[in-house]
């Protein structure tokens, strides 16, 4: 066991996913308690409690107002959130025992691909570019540089499904195991576990922020 | 490259140039700005920034705004001055990024840190020059926000960025004068002194019984009424027939009502680039319900008045009043019968523009369609309509700048014209003054076959007794 699968594969998993949930529970409460005394609403604003959360879900399940305005945009963004949907499904149901291999290759494809396309999407789109701080660029490069690990690592690694499940399982149950020998692997931990700690820090929250900007300020009836 | 993408690269490179050619010669000729700040506008602008990220009202709204745009302009593709103009500086998130970029430079560890990386800007004079144009091609008519899939509202980013500006006198010298003289000076922004509008409502009253034979009063200085009716003053000058119309309304729906005549304008240029103006306004106003001890208050046909007494009354006001708009309270009328109305006397066809701050602002896009169409015989939608309903091309107090008006004639009205045009309406009605002055504007300007007139108009025909 090396010095760098010791603190990747052991440590680093820990911090980051401290890290992870404590900023985003921050960030959650402060919005969840700053008092919000101007009413700043825009009509019309769904009728209810159940239309809203309606409206929401749609929003977030097929990105219908990108859909609407920019469907090149659409598509890559929406098949890239999917990807990462798949990865999650993958590692949920992999943990669990089960082992959706097709799922996981989907999922890194299009964790790869349609970052490249969106890539190129925001360079070709003048006033795109217009709008878009370096940051943005490389909050795509961050997963084609994960996407691309991935691929390499499934194609010329074949890792063993249950050594990396015995991994993961160590990591859960608190008894990790050093994962030795896979350069690969550990590269992607390692990009995995600075995107933890770097997702709630970046505008990449707007999964949760969504949820104020509607409820809290455009869903405010006077 | 897809052909109009080329063309945007090609308007947004001359726009480059012409940004640069501006700053050699640095004189600013958007707008008269009555004592600007001359210098030191730098430190000034980050110390009023910091004050307004602080600041209650806006801590969230801000926190959320400046932190979350996902960079996808479907706001530029909402809004009806990019569609017309492509330039960048009427890019949305562009402008709002603006703030976002001193934002992060100044009050962010992050971008204290990582600078331009993360979108971190240092502020340069020339950064405020920019603002001051781009903050006011902004109509503040919220299209944008509408389709934002992060919920931003980037005409609210323009309003702060305004009121900052306006910390430094940056804005234009209509806003200023006016709003004094609303305050300061003669208690109104036309300058109509006590005694002339006396004269007015008595001439309204003349007005209204020659042409319908009606005897119609307006009521002044009731205490006790149960309203309180204002308009914007400039009303008085412009749209006799609108509060003709509103009069005959409120008389034949047997309504309580009064007008006070020691203040006697709804406008709040304050909306539109001042928290300081909005707050003194505001409490004018509330002032006068309170000295004449009414019940609620109602606000004539005019968008950003209702807006301000609105939103802002839990914040600013010394007292409170359950506000009304005159479009409310007539559609209540007709619809429990208290007024009558005859289609059969309007028989041209009719539109109906949203105001921005009426629809989108206060969601009041069903009572006035109702009034219309109780009112009229031939009742056509403007496409589209409703929360998806361009702005005249007036808003955000623009249409008070006469150094705008060419801006608003070729680029910020231009998607309304072109609406107008293929509704084939005769009329178009729209309850604000400030869309009516502007829509009156392009009428001329463009030549349209079209009449402009506000929904309470269309009653004093089709008022029946
Ligand atoms: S639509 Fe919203 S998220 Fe997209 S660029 Fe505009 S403000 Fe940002
Ligand atoms: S508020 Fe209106 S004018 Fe301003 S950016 Fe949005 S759509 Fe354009």
């Amino acid at each position: 066991m090396n010095v760098a699968g010791l603190v990747i594969g052991a440590v680093l998993p820990y911090v980051a996913a401290g890290l992870f949930l404590f900023s985003i529970a921050v960030r959650i409460y402060r919005w969840a308690t700053i008092r919000h005394p101007l009413k700043w609403s825009l009509y019309p604003i769904p009728d209810g409690r159940s239309a809203q959360l309606v409206f929401m879900l749609k929003e977030v399940l097929s990105f219908r107002a990108v859909f609407h305005n920019n469907r090149k945009l659409w598509l890559g963004s929406w098949l890239f959130h999917i990807g990462i949907a798949l990865i999650a499904l993958w590692f949920v149901t992999f943990v669990s025992g089960l082992h959706l291999g097709l799922a996981l290759r989907a999922g890194i494809a299009l964790i790869t691909l349609m970052p490249l396309y969106l890539l190129s999407v925001r360079l070709i789109n003048p006033g795109l570019r217009a709008v878009s701080s370096p940051i943005e660029y490389f909050n795509l490069l961050i997963f084609i540089a994960i996407g691309a690990s991935g691929t390499a690592l499934l194609t010329f690694g074949k890792p063993d499904p249950e050594a990396v499940r015995g991994y993961f399982l160590g990591l859960l149950s608190f008894h990790p195991v050093p994962l030795a020998g896979s350069g690969l692997f550990l590269c992607i931990l390692a990009l995995s576990e600075f995107f933890m700690i770097y997702f709630p820090n970046s505008r990449m929250l707007h999964m949760v922020s969504k949820y104020f900007t509607y409820d809290k300020i455009s869903w405010e009836s006077h | 490259m897809p052909q109009t993408a080329k063309k945007e690269e090609t308007k947004m490179r001359n726009n480059d140039k012409q940004t640069t050619e501006k700053k050699q010669k640095r004189s600013y000729p958007f707008y008269a700005i009555e004592n600007p700040i001359e210098h030191d506008r730098i430190p000034v602008f980050i110390k009023t920034m910091g004050t307004v990220l602080r600041d209650e009202k806006y801590r969230l709204l801000l926190d959320l705004y400046l932190n979350t745009c996902a960079s996808c302009n479907s706001c530029a593709e909402q809004c009806h001055l990019y569609q017309v103009t492509h330039e960048r500086k009427d890019l949305p998130a562009y402008r709002s990024n603006m703030l976002r970029a001193v934002y992060r430079k100044y009050f962010t560890r992050g971008g204290r840190l990582l600078g331009r990386l993360v979108g971190a800007k240092e502020l340069h004079e020339e950064d405020i020059d920019a603002m001051i144009e781009s903050f006011y091609r902004c109509t503040m008519c919220r299209r944008c926000a509408v389709e934002c899939p992060m919920g931003i509202d980037n005409a609210l980013l323009t309003r702060i960025g305004r009121c900052i500006l306006g910390e430094l006198n940056l804005a234009p010298k209509n806003f200023t004068v006016s709003s004094a003289q609303e305050l300061k000076g003669i208690g109104n922004t036309s300058g109509i002194p006590k005694e002339a509008f006396m004269d007015t409502l008595d001439f309204l009253q003349d007005e209204i019984k020659d042409m319908t034979g009606h005897k119609v009063e307006f009521p002044r200085d009731k205490v006790g009424a149960e309203y309180m009716f204002i308009a914007p003053v400039s009303d008085y000058i412009m749209e006799a027939d609108t509060l003709m119309g509103t009069a005959m309304a409120l008389q034949a729906a047997g309504t309580d009502w009064t007008i006070g005549t020691s203040f006697y304008d709804a406008i709040n240029y304050g909306l539109f680039y001042s928290d300081g103006v909005t707050s003194d306004v505001l409490n004018r106003l509330l002032t006068e319900a309170q000295r004449l001890k009414v019940k609620k208050i109602l606000i004539g046909e005019c968008g950003h008045a209702t807006k301000t007494a609105k939103l802002f009354m839990d914040v600013f006001g010394k007292y409170r009043f359950p506000v009304r708009n005159v479009m409310e309270y007539t559609a209540e009328a007709v619809k429990d019968g208290r007024l009558k109305l005859d289609p059969e006397v309007n028989q041209e066809t009719v539109t109906y523009h949203d105001p921005c701050n009426l629809g989108r602002g206060l969601g009041i896009y069903e009572a006035p369609r109702a009034i219309v169409r109780a009112a009229t015989k031939h009742f056509v939608e403007l496409q589209p309509n409703r929360e998806r309903n361009y702005c005249c091309g007036g808003g955000g107090g623009s249409v008070t700048v006469p150094d705008l008006y060419d801006f608003r004639m070729n680029l910020a009205g231009a998607k309304k014209v072109e609406q107008i045009k293929s509704s084939g309406a005769k009329y178009i009605a729209a309850p604000c003054a400030n869309c009516k002055k502007q829509l009156k504007e392009l009428v001329e300007y463009h030549k349209l076959p079209v009449t402009v007139v506000g929904v309470h108009d269309l009653l004093i025909k089709s008022l029946v007794y």
